[in-house]
């Protein structure tokens, strides 16, 4: 891949995967940061520049792995400095919406799911790559992630949608 | 909770995340990735000499063994009349070299 392909390319996903990247980590300060280690790795797999919904579910493969990765670091620091009371993200932003706050509830995967598949539009074959999952077990899970999502938002009495 | 509403839901969520805050520059996200690569290639060209290092320190030190071992008996004639002293400085010797080789093989 040439510079100028990849800066077509960025161009065309940057700002859906800082989107990803900021709902399903739910750091924003990190996001810019994940968002370059995201294409980094990805160029450094030498992707092949033919297939575009490869390359894109490989970005969000390598996207989700490097939110992973900083989870694991992060976790990491913490047990060497003994607080042992570990959770995978940091506080929520105080201004945060109750949609928001809403999804912040579900887990990372279940978010990841529930955005490739309805924001990214990706099929589950796409989504099962991207998250290194099975093609069948896609539907089940995000099945689960949108009942999920459901209770959630009914419990915070949010069962339309409002910000 | 449907298909429609989830997907309805989901992008007012999108629409919630996509706003401010410029994104990096892709001619810099660029020039790190060329960067990783160069030193991946040259961390991986440099690791046959590191081996060939590795391996001429450990075969030095056993002829050194091996050395001591048959000519001991000259060996001991030689260093007795010093005594302790030359002794002392054979072993820092033999520390400062096994070090030396350690810094040699560590750069």
């Amino acid at each position: 891949m040439d510079q100028a392909r990849f800066t077509a390319f960025y161009h065309e996903t940057a700002a859906g995967l800082r989107g990803y990247i900021r709902r399903v980590s739910g750091d924003w300060q990190a996001a810019d940061d994940l968002v370059q280690e995201a294409y980094v790795r990805f160029l450094r797999a030498h992707p092949a520049v033919e297939d575009s919904a490869a390359m894109k579910a490989y970005l969000y493969k390598s996207a989700t792995a490097a939110i992973y990765d900083r989870w694991r670091k992060k976790r990491n620091e913490r047990l060497w400095r003994l607080n042992f009371r570990f959770r995978e993200e940091t506080p929520p932003d105080p201004g945060e919406g109750d949609v928001t706050r809403c999804f912040r509830e579900l887990k990372p995967r279940e978010r990841a799911l529930l955005w490739l598949a309805y924001v990214e539009g990706c099929a589950h074959g796409e989504i099962a790559a991207a998250l290194d999952l099975r093609e069948k077990s896609v539907k089940v899970l995000l099945y689960r992630a949108r009942r999920n999502l459901e209770r959630i938002l009914r419990q915070n009495g949010l069962s339309e949608v409002e910000s | 909770m449907s298909e429609n509403d989830t997907s309805m839901w989901m992008r007012h969520l999108a629409a919630l995340s996509h706003a401010e805050g410029e994104l990096p520059d892709p001619a810099v996200i660029w020039w790190q990735a060329q960067m990783q690569e160069r030193q991946v290639a040259r961390a991986r060209a440099a690791r046959p000499m590191a081996i060939v290092q590795w391996i001429s320190l450990v075969v030095g030190l056993a002829a050194a063994v091996v050395l001591c071992a048959v000519n001991w008996t000259g060996m001991k004639g030689l260093l007795e009349p010093a005594g302790a002293p030359l002794g002392i400085a054979a072993i820092a010797c033999v520390v400062l070299a096994a070090l030396a080789a350690r810094f040699v093989s560590g750069e």
